[in-house]
Order: structure tokens, then C-alpha cells, then sequence
């Protein structure tokens, strides 16, 4: 078995499926631009890939800070993880503290090193130069690529506990550097779309970003997938067959968990498997991940006027019962932009996709095997 | 103290307690969960450091995740760890130390790792008032301290540490409610180079809610209930354990029994296993009770753990009475649908607390609450009356399954002679379902004649219908107050005996019955009165037996010695009838026509004018036996005018029926407005439906055809046949064929096909009109197979063969040949000659009914054998 399989969390070496095409586009995305946001569901490789990145720019030696943005709740925290992360990079750091000697934010630095109190007002009230100086240190000489993980939960905590505002201005902040040359790479499993129109952000902020999709896997990834994770020796053809028949979805955390459930030194009998994935993984995985479709659903019922009604909901019937994939233009809406607008929020929350031809006109499809099983179970087809 | 009040032994199910051996010896039905566990150490183990398979183990309360801890301790105990080590730290199962600061995990954990054996670990541990705003900071110290327990604790800082967290939801909900703590709790599991896998054990959501940060951040096992023949192997494996035999059949069938009961929750089947053991249904339930109470915290907790709309569901259920479907119990708590109350639902099948089956006659699934110890502990606690007054009431379904019906009878006939009525009575009612006693003689004719036994009595029983009502309702408590008095005479004695065995006999102790009646006829052969009584109260028993007519001629035959008159006057009523009946059954009519009129005259004395009815009634039967036909039809004319006067309806149907033998042979006019009175009764009245059901409609028929009354017959049928044919499916009995025959004898040839070819349409309409199942296919073959042997007018017999057309019935073809026939055989001068030429099937038959020999004798024995020369 090449592959460790792992429950869980983001995985690297052994226990990551390799797909070179996708890892090669990241690389390529991150590299010519000015970063790469990636929002979606949850656990369906973004942290995975986000590793990979990270591998990549190591071997490559290009310096990368990467923080996780789970359990942040200030700018101060978010400050104070970033700034001890660049502490190894003294040269850019100390750059950085003599632009800003004039803020906090070596009392910040001070507080991190030496474990001195630290004071969010003080942080707050000197933000703008604090801002500034980064922007200044930046465009001098770049600083390590910075790669935050649930970003997205970072911000959600910081509207709950400090309000949009403060939010509104880090993102402002954080689009300014990203133009003097800080590159990012920002990922989360809540949607950026849904947290800016649910608290009021400027989802502009964030749209000099490239939006990178993490696919499901195709039949033949699958089938490798499951290939690798597997015994030659007792896991037969009919054993993958049987368990891509019933899996709901193609995302590696349906197969991980698919995997778990049948064994896969000592696999059940195929015949069995029906029975295994109606009794264990349907009513369980399944209808875990199916919720979040539901809420985001219901969610689009408080969008103003009657836009759940007129756009939303004609549109996903639309894309959802399409055979081929369908063009913009084909699907309801009166206006375009609206319609656009309302295409993004719907890929961004794992409803659908789109492909682009050579015209540029995208193509609209549903995200994953798992979005149209969620559809037909719900009786919405 | 009885064995019968004892609960069997009870001991909270302590894990921890359990030896190593103990849990090894017992563990049972969990192999699949325990591999994946111990294949994800095994995955961890080879990962570490690195990113680790956490687990969490999802099961019921009471499923046994404690006890699945102890078995990967214990495994990882006797690993052979070549690959480093692996320590296993399992935090105790309630822990009141963690509260409000999540970095005190951490604290516990460090704690534990330093001083695992020795009590230091439970004093540092000790709760740290919280300190707002430093949440986080505390937490990263914390994680750096357990970082550097790890490598102080682990050789070479390598290996792996395994933490088992029991209650892990709690815990979450305790410590990790607000969402940057879990996301910190979530950062530091999946943190790079961990050496500390979390196995946690949970019974609601750690990893299900979308929104929360640990969302599907585990490989989720689960415990599922016990399958039957888990707890039956569980039962083996304990059994083994101690050093006793496997169990046999019996004992397996109430170890299912007590499977079923506990819905497959193992906890339960450790406690309950000792019930197997136990032969008394009390102490059973004195288990039941007080394993409730020690699980009341157990089952409270289960209860807490569902929300407050999934709650309110399991009440309805239970409180509205189970099985119930989705719809019924949607409309029970005013749901607008079963919608509504289908999220709730699925809630209470994930808990494990409801199992739906479906229901056999309908495309509905039927929930019921899975553990029935649950059910009874609910019932106790939430009030209700039935599961405190009878400790049985409340376990009746397991006890239903638990005891064999036998065992249901005998323990239910030990209680009520104990004393223990309710017990007794409910137990016995189980004994009894679906075999409910029909109505009998015994039965229904006991108020009439206790009416009778009490004009003896010397002390006060009381109103005979009340106590009659009493008895119907609540034998039981009639039974015990009989049994605790001892109030008057013998004769008393000898009527509460009466009672005894009737109250018995309704709760399904018919021999136990018998033998109180027995006992006192062997110990007061003195008393005339006592003999009477008893004597009365035994014969109709054994009437409801059929069997014992010559044994019971004979009781009644012994009245005919004694000195009656000295009876009080209703009961020698009563003992003239019964002799009387017996003389009559013994031919000797005009003995028992005498005795029946004193029986008349006695009634009329005492002014009971049923009694009277009675025993007119019974007159009108040796008056016709005696062939004074005028003299019983008048007689029964009194009685139909005398029961219509008393309104006593069962006399006045018994009448009807009694009265057919005697109008079948001699014209009774009315006879069919009798039978349109008899059948609106009857109709009116489903208390005398048994009395219709020995209603012969062929009987009525012939009757009819006799008094010329077909017309009014027919517009009964038209009226009432349907009805009439459930109540007895129409018979057609050989006999009615020699009645045709008798009419041809009497009135010629054409009178005898008059009435043939009235009779025939009417007994094929009556068989139409009868259900398919029921019907009477050989009808008419019956019919005519008499009718060929007694009429020997061969024209008669080829007339009526020319009326049996095919529309009467599929037999009529064959009915016809015959009868042309057998007329040519009675023409024949020789009728052998005709016999011989003839089918010889129907030629057996005619030479059966004409009496004629065989045309060849018998072969003698061994005629066959050929000797070889």
C-alpha cells in the first residue's frame, strides 16, 4: 500500500495522493500573481493542496510564513503570530521596525519576545501606520510569501468579537500590501462571498486575488486513489467498482472514509458494500456535508428583494438539470452582472462550477457528484 | 424475606473496576470497532511524529465505549511495540477539574504523563479560576509544557501517546464552546510533528456540525446495538467466566426474551444477564425496579442528551402507548404533519432509543422505544399509576416473551392463591391471550343458578347481579374475598366454592377450577343442599368440556335418590332439570316429562317465571319424544308467549331452536314468523349470538315446507341470509333427505316432489349466499343419498332426478344418475342384472343403499398364492 490513508486533516508524504496537474496549476497561479484565495467546502483537499504549495516553495527555497488563522480573534493575535513567524527573517523584520518605530508595533514585537502586556487599542488607534510601514518595508524588498489557513474563520472571529470594521480595514490593509508585493495565499472552508454579504465586507478586497477551485477527483484518480490506499493481494476490481458505485462523492475524504468503513487490508465482500454505505457512511458522512448545502440554501432565502426566488433557485435548476454544461447566457436572470454576481456566490459555496472556453465564456455544471446527490436526496430535481 | 421479593443481584456496570482478564473473558460482538481502533494506533503509531488519526468512538450510553477503552488498553498493554512505544493515558471517565479554561486539558494531560502512578497527578490537577483575555496565551504555554512532557516521557522523545477521553462531547461543550477555542483545539492536534493521538469516546456530535471547527476532523466509529445473538454469546462467554455451563434451550429462550427486551443495549445485558436464572415473575420485576433506579441516572442522562422537541416525542410515545407510526404520533403532540416530526425522529433512531418495524398488515413503519427497561423506568418516574400498583403491569411485554405460557398460567395461579391478586390475575390474563374463554354453559348460566344457591344461604352475599358484574370485571378480587372469608355454614361455604371456581375458571384456571367444586363434593357428601349445589356447579362444568354427557347422566341420575323436597324450592328447580334432562337423555321421557312438570309447578309456586320458561321448555322435549305432538306444540306456544311476556330472549331463541326437532316432522304454523322474530333478536342482541349460531337454517327450511310457510321463509332469507350465513355456514345433513322421503311416504309422489323441488333452489341459494370458504361442496350428494336409500318409488326417484339441473350444484349430474339408477335396479326383477352392466363405482354405492350383496365373496386368505410345481 503506497498510500497511508489518514482521517482528518491536510495530509503530506505518504498519506497525500499525488495530483500532479492541479498542484502544477497552484504553483504556477501562486508564482504570477499577486496570490491565490481558496474558499470552499470543507474537507476537500484545500489544506492538502495549501501543503503542497508549501513543499514546493521550500523546494525552491522561496521564504513563506504560514499561520493558521483558527483560534485568532484580534489583530493583535493576528499580528503577533505573523510577526514572530518573520522573526527568522530579522533582515526584513528589522527593516520593518525601523519604518515603524513610531507605532506599536514594536511594542507588539516586545510583547511577543519578551512576554511584556500588549494593548489591542494601542494597535487599533496606530493602525494606519502600522499599515503603512508594512506597505513601505514591501516595496523596498518583499517579505516571505504569507500563507494564512482558514482565513476565513480568522475573520468571521474578528467581526464577532470587534465588529466589520476592524475587518474591513485589515482587508483594505492587506489588499494595499499585496500591491507593494506581499503575496498571500489564503485559504478557509467558510466562503468569503457568504462572510462579506453576511456582515456587510467589501468583498473587493479580496479580488486581486485568483480564485483556485479544488476539484473532485475524476474516475481515474478515484480508481488510482483507491489502487494505492489498497492490498493487491485482497482488494480485487470488483471491490473498487462496488465501492465508486456507492461513494457519494469524489472528493479524497468520501474515498478516505469509504476506505475506513469496508477495510481495506481484509475488505468486506463487495456484495456487501451496498449494505455498509446504506447503514454507515450515507446517514452519516453524507448527510453531515448535505447540511451545508442545506443552510447555504436557506441562507439565500434572506438575500434582499426576491432574488432566492427569481435568480438563485432558477438558476441552480437550471445548471443542476443541464446535461451539458450550460452557458451564461442560456440561464435565467435578467441582468448579467446580477447574474454573475450570483454564479460566484453559488461556485464559491460548492453548488457549481464552470469551465471556460477559448472565448471566455464560462460554462456552468454541477461542483461534484456529492452537490447532485445532495439535490436528488432533497427531492429538489 | 421470600426469594420472590429478592431482586436478583444488581451491579452498576464499573469498567474500571473490571479485571484485565474479566473484560478479555466477556468482550463480545465488537470485533469489527475494535480492529479499526486498533488500526488507526497502528497508522498513528507509524505516522508519529507527524499528522495522527485521531478517532472518536460514537455509541449510546451504555453501548460499551468505557469498556472498549479497557480492551485497547489492554491490547496496547500486551503489544509488542518494536516499532517504539506506545502509552496509553486514560483520563477518568467524569472530569469535574476541566472547566471554563481550555488549556487545562492540556494541564491533564501533561499532569498525567509526569506522575501516571502516583496520586500527586489528582492534587495538580486541581481546577484554575479562569483569567479572561489569556486564553490564549495560557494555551500555547500549556501546549509547549506538554511538548516537552512528551519528550521527557517517550524515549528519545519517539513514539506515540495514546489519550483516551471519555465524553469527549461534554467536554467540548464544557471547555471548547466558544469557536477560537476549538479552532486552537483543532490547530493543535493536526499541529506538525504531533506525538499525541486523541482517541475520545462521545454519545453526541464531536465532529458532525459543519460549522464547527472539529468538523469530520476524526475517523468516526460506531457502537451499535447488540444483535440477539451477541447478547446470547455475551450470556455464554459470562457464563464460561464463572465457571457454568452454557445455556440450555429454556434458559435460551428467555435470554432472547430479555435481548429483545433491552434493544441490544449491552450495559443492560450485563445486569439483566442474572435475571436468566430467576424462576419467579415478582422478582423479575423487583430487577426491573430496582435496576431502574440504579440506572436512573444512566437513563436521566439519556434523556438530557436529546433535545427538548426529540424529548417531547419519546414522551408522547411512550405516555400515548407504543407501537405508534410517524402519522399517528404526528397527530398525537398536534404536529401538522408527519414532516414536522421527521427530523425529531431520525434524532431518536440515531440515539438509539426508537426502533421502527414495519407493521404486517399495513406499508407503515411502528416505533417503539428499543430498551424496555427504559420504558418501564420512564413510566415509573414520570407517574404513572399502573407501573407503581402493579410492578408486573409496566414489564408485561417482556414478561409476555420471558415466560412460556405455561409458566405465565402456573405462576399466575401461585400468585393468586398467595394472595397476590393483581400479580396472579395479570399474569394469568397474559396466559390467557388470544385464547379468550367463549361463552359457555357454565359461565352464562351461573347467575340464574347462584340465584338459586343464595335462597339457601345463611349470611349475605350480597346482589347477585353485582356480584355477577364483579365477577366478569375483576375476578380476581372476588376470588380473594371468597378465600379470606369463612362466614357462615357449610352451605356457605359450599357457594363461595361455587364463586372460587368461577373466578378461577375467568382467569383461565379451568382445572384448578374443577378441583375446588371436587374437593368440597368429596368433603360434605353429607349435607343435601351442599350436594345439590355442588352437584349443579359441577355438571355444567363438565357440559363446557362436551365430552363427560354419560358421566354427567350419571351425576344427575344420583338426585333421583334423594329426598328433594327438602331442598329450598328454587333450588330444587334447579335439581329437577338437571334430572330430568337426564332422564330424557337416558330415553326414559315419561319420567323425565313428570319431573319437568314438577319442575314447572315449583317455578310457578315461587313466582320465577324464567325458571318457569326454563322448564317449560324443557317439557315440550319428552311431549315430543312421546309423540303427543298437539300437547308440545301447545306447550310451546306457551313458551314463546311466556319468554315474549318475561322478555327473556336467549329462552325464546333456545325455544325456537329446541322446537325445529319437533316441526320438521309435524306442521307448526308460525313456525316462520318464529323464525323472523328469532333471527331480529338475535340480530339485536350479539350477547345471544352463540345462541344463533346453533341456528340450522335446513332445519327451518324443512320446517317451512312442512307448515306451508316457504314464502314468509324465503322473505326472512332475502332479508337476513347474509347475515345468517356467517353466523353457521348451511349445513345439509343426510337425515333431511329421509324427511323428504317420509313426506312421499305419507302425502304420494307428487307431495314428495313438490317438496324436492321446493327444497332444492333454496339450500343451492343458501350455499350461494355463503362465503366461498365455508361453503358445503357435497351438499347435494348428502342430500340425495339419503333420500335414494329411504324412497323406493322408482317413479319419485326419476322425477326428482329430472330436477337436479347443473345450475344447483357441480354434483348434480352424478345425484341424477344415480337416482335413475337405483329406480331401474327397484324395477329390476333382477337386480343383479342391472347392477353388473352398470359404472361399478355407482354400483357399489347402490348395493350399500339397497342393502344388496356383494356379487363376489370376499378372496379367502392366501387364495392368491400360487404354489409352484
Amino acid at each position: 500500500m503506497r498510500l497511508k490513508i489518514h482521517y482528518g486533516t491536510a495530509v503530506t508524504g505518504e498519506q497525500r495522493f499525488a495530483r500532479p496537474a492541479l498542484e502544477q496549476r497552484l504553483n504556477e497561479a501562486m508564482q504570477s500573481s499577486n496570490g491565490v484565495k481558496m474558499f470552499g467546502l470543507r474537507r476537500i483537499g484545500k489544506s492538502t493542496l495549501r501543503e503542497c504549495a508549501i513543499e514546493e516553495l521550500k523546494r525552491q527555497k522561496i521564504p513563506y510564513v504560514s499561520l493558521d488563522g483558527q483560534g485568532l480573534t484580534s489583530l493583535s493575535d493576528f499580528m503577533t503570530k505573523w510577526m514572530s513567524l518573520l522573526l527568522k527573517e530579522q533582515n526584513w523584520l528589522q527593516g520593518l521596525l525601523r519604518t515603524a518605530a513610531k507605532s506599536p508595533l514594536p511594542l507588539l514585537v516586545d510583547a511577543f519576545t519578551k512576554g511584556t502586556p500588549f494593548d489591542e487599542t494601542a494597535l487599533d488607534a496606530y493602525w494606519q501606520g502600522v499599515s503603512s510601514a508594512i506597505l513601505d518595508s514591501s516595496q523596498a524588498e518583499p517579505p516571505p510569501i504569507l500563507i494564512v489557513d482558514e482565513f476565513s474563520m480568522f475573520i468571521d472571529n474578528l467581526v464577532r468579537r470587534h465588529g466589520p470594521d476592524k475587518a474591513n480595514r485589515l482587508l483594505a490593509s492587506m489588499r494595499e500590501w499585496r500591491g507593494a508585493g506581499v503575496r498571500m495565499l489564503l485559504t478557509g472552508s467558510i466562503g468569503m462571498q457568504w462572510l462579506a454579504r453576511e456582515h456587510c465586507l467589501n468583498h473587493e478586497h479580496l479580488n486581486d486575488l485568483q480564485h483556485f477551485e479544488v476539484p473532485e477527483l475524476t474516475e481515474t484518480e478515484a480508481r488510482e486513489f483507491i489502487c494505492a490506499a489498497t492490498d493487491a493481494a485482497t482488494w480485487t476490481p470488483a471491490h473498487t467498482e462496488a465501492l465508486l458505485r456507492e461513494t457519494g462523492g469524489l472528493y479524497p475524504c468520501f474515498l478516505v472514509k469509504a476506505l475506513l468503513e469496508v477495510g481495506m487490508a481484509q475488505p468486506k465482500d463487495p456484495a456487501d458494500f451496498a449494505t455498509i454505505f446504506a447503514d454507515c457512511v450515507r446517514p452519516n458522512l453524507h448527510e453531515d456535508f448535505f447540511r451545508q448545502f442545506d443552510r447555504r440554501l436557506k441562507a439565500y432565502a434572506k438575500l434582499p428583494g426576491n432574488q432566492y426566488r427569481e435568480i438563485v433557485v432558477p438558476i441552480l435548476k437550471a445548471v443542476m438539470a443541464a446535461e451539458e454544461p450550460c452557458p451564461a447566457d442560456n440561464l435565467p436572470g435578467a441582468d448579467p452582472l446580477d447574474r454573475a454576481e450570483v454564479l460566484d456566490m453559488l461556485k464559491e459555496d460548492g453548488f457549481i462550477t464552470c469551465t471556460v472556453d477559448a472565448s471566455y465564456k464560462r460554462k456552468w455544471k454541477p461542483a461534484s457528484r456529492l452537490v447532485q446527490a445532495w439535490w436528488m436526496q432533497r427531492g429538489l430535481a | 424475606m421470600t426469594s420472590s421479593s429478592r431482586p436478583a443481584i444488581v451491579r452498576t456496570f464499573m469498567t474500571h473496576e473490571m479485571s484485565d482478564s474479566d473484560i478479555v473473558a466477556v468482550s463480545t460482538g465488537r470485533e469489527a470497532e475494535f480492529k479499526r481502533i486498533m488500526g488507526a494506533i497502528s497508522r498513528s503509531r507509524a505516522a508519529s511524529p507527524g499528522t495522527l488519526q485521531h478517532v472518536v468512538l460514537y455509541g449510546s450510553r451504555g453501548f460499551g465505549k468505557s469498556f472498549m477503552m479497557r480492551r485497547v488498553e489492554i491490547a496496547l498493554g500486551q503489544h509488542d511495540h518494536g516499532d517504539g512505544p506506545v502509552r496509553f493515558l486514560l483520563l477518568p471517565e467524569e472530569q469535574h477539574n476541566l472547566q471554563k479554561n481550555p488549556y487545562a486539558l492540556l494541564t491533564y494531560i501533561t499532569v498525567l504523563l509526569k506522575q501516571q502512578d502516583s496520586d500527586a497527578a489528582f492534587e495538580e490537577a486541581k481546577f484554575q479560576w479562569p483569567k479572561p483575555g489569556e486564553a490564549a496565551r495560557r494555551w500555547t504555554e500549556a501546549a509547549e509544557k506538554l511538548e516537552q512532557a512528551l519528550d521527557h516521557s517517550l524515549p528519545n522523545g519517539q513514539g506515540l501517546v495514546v489519550v483516551a477521553v471519555e465524553n469527549f462531547d461534554t467536554l467540548l461543550a464544557t471547555l471548547f464552546a466558544e469557536e477560537e477555542d476549538e479552532q486552537r483545539l483543532r490547530e493543535w492536534l493536526f499541529r506538525s510533528g504531533n506525538r499525541l493521538m486523541l482517541l475520545a469516546t462521545a454519545t453526541g456530535t464531536v465532529d458532525m456540525d459543519y460549522d464547527r471547527p472539529l468538523f469530520q476532523a476524526f475517523e468516526t466509529v460506531r457502537l451499535t446495538p447488540w444483535t440477539t445473538e451477541d447478547c446470547i454469546t455475551y450470556f455464554n462467554r459470562k457464563r464460561e467466566s464463572e465457571g457454568k455451563p452454557p445455556l440450555d434451550a429454556p434458559q435460551e429462550a428467555k435470554a432472547r426474551a430479555v435481548a429483545e427486551f433491552i434493544g441490544g443495549t449491552p450495559r443492560l445485558a450485563q445486569l439483566l444477564g442474572e435475571v436468566i436464572e430467576t424462576e419467579d415473575a415478582l422478582s423479575v420485576s423487583a430487577t426491573m425496579d430496582a435496576l431502574a433506579d440504579r440506572l436512573a441516572e444512566y437513563y436521566r442522562r439519556r434523556i438530557e442528551d436529546l433535545s427538548p422537541l426529540v424529548r417531547g416525542l419519546l414522551d408522547a410515545l411512550i405516555r400515548g402507548g407504543e407501537p405508534a407510526s410517524q402519522t399517528e404520533l404526528a397527530q398525537r403532540v398536534g404536529a401538522d404533519g408527519q414532516n414536522q416530526i421527521a427530523r425529531a425522529m431520525a434524532d431518536l433512531q440515531r440515539a438509539d432509543i426508537v426502533r421502527g418495524r414495519s407493521a404486517l398488515d399495513s406499508r407503515e413503519t411502528l416505533y417503539t422505544v428499543t430498551d424496555r427497561v427504559f420504558a418501564h423506568y420512564y413510566r415509573l418516574r414520570q407517574g404513572s399509576r399502573t407501573a407503581r400498583a402493579t410492578p408486573l403491569a409496566s414489564i408485561l411485554d417482556f414478561l409476555r416473551s420471558f415466560y412460556t405460557r405455561d409458566e405465565q398460567r402456573t405462576h399466575g395461579l401461585r400468585y393468586l392463591m398467595d394472595g397476590r391478586v393483581a400479580q396472579g390475575a395479570l399474569l394469568s390474563r397474559l396466559a390467557m391471550e388470544g385464547m379468550e374463554i367463549g361463552q359457555n354453559f357454565f359461565v352464562d348460566e351461573f347467575p340464574h343458578r347462584l340465584q338459586a344457591y343464595l335462597s339457601a344461604a345463611t349470611v349475605d352475599f350480597g346482589d347477585v347481579g353485582l356480584l355477577v358484574k364483579r365477577l366478569n370485571e375483576e375476578p380476581e378480587q372476588v376470588l380473594q374475598e371468597c378465600r379470606q372469608s369463612s362466614a357462615g355454614v357449610e352451605i356457605d361455604t359450599a357457594i363461595r366454592a361455587t364463586i372460587i371456581a368461577q373466578s378461577l375458571y375467568r382467569l383461565g384456571h379451568a382445572e384448578e377450577a374443577k378441583q375446588q367444586i371436587v374437593k368440597e363434593i368429596q368433603v360434605s357428601n353429607v349435607d343435601l343442599t351442599v350436594y345439590v349445589i355442588l352437584l349443579l356447579e359441577y355438571i355444567p362444568f363438565r357440559c363446557s368440556k362436551r365430552s363427560h354427557l354419560k358421566k354427567n347422566v350419571e351425576l344427575s341420575m344420583t338426585l333421583k335418590e334423594k329426598e328433594l323436597e327438602q331442598l329450598p324450592p328454587l333450588l330444587r328447580v334447579h335439581a329437577y332439570q338437571a334430572l330430568g334432562w337426564s332422564l330424557g337423555y337416558l330415553g326414559r321421557h315419561a319420567e323425565a316429562l313428570e319431573v319437568f312438570r314438577s319442575a314447572v309447578d315449583l317455578a310457578r309456586q315461587v313466582g320465577d317465571r324464567r325458571e318457569e320458561v326454563v322448564s317449560l321448555r324443557l317439557t315440550a322435549s319428552p311431549l315430543s319424544k312421546l309423540g303427543l305432538y298437539s300437547e308440545a306444540l301447545q306447550t310451546y306456544a306457551l313458551v314463546f308467549g311466556l319468554a315474549r311476556k318475561i322478555t327473556n330472549l336467549s329462552q325464546f331463541l333456545y325455544a325456537f331452536i329446541d322446537c325445529l326437532l319437533l316441526a320438521q316432522r309435524v306442521p307448526m304454523p308460525g313456525i316462520s314468523g318464529l323464525f323472523a322474530e328469532a333471527v331480529l333478536i338475535a340480530r339485536a342482541n350479539p350477547s345471544l349470538a352463540v345462541v344463533a349460531m346453533h341456528l340450522d337454517l335446513h332445519e327451518v327450511l324443512i320446517a317451512a315446507l312442512q307448515a306451508g310457510e316457504l314464502d314468509a321463509f324465503d322473505a326472512v332469507i332475502a332479508e337476513h341470509g347474509d347475515w345468517l350465513v356467517n353466523q353457521r355456514p348451511p349445513y345439509v345433513f343426510r337425515e333431511d333427505g329421509e324427511h323428504l322421503a317420509a313426506i312421499a311416504a305419507k302425502d304420494g309422489r307428487m307431495a314428495g316432489w313438490r317438496a324436492m323441488a321446493s327444497m332444492l333452489p333454496r339450500l343451492a341459494h343458501l350455499q350461494a349466499l355463503t362465503p366461498d370458504p365455508n361453503r358445503n361442496r357435497t351438499w347435494l350428494r348428502t342430500l340425495m343419498t339419503l333420500f335414494a336409500r329411504a324412497c323406493r318409488d322408482p317413479g319419485l326417484l326419476r322425477d326428482v332426478a329430472g330436477l337436479l339441473t347443473p345450475d344447483l350444484s357441480p354434483e348434480a349430474e352424478a345425484s341424477a344418475a344415480l337416482l335413475r339408477d337405483l329406480a331401474r335396479v327397484d324395477e329390476a326383477d333382477v337386480p343383479e342384472r342391472v347392477l353388473s352392466r352398470m359404472d361399478p363405482d355407482r354400483a357399489l354405492v347402490i348395493r350399500r343403499l339397497r342393502g344388496l350383496p356383494d356379487p363376489e365373496p370376499p378372496r379367502r386368505q392366501g387364495a392368491g398364492r400360487k404354489t409352484r410345481r
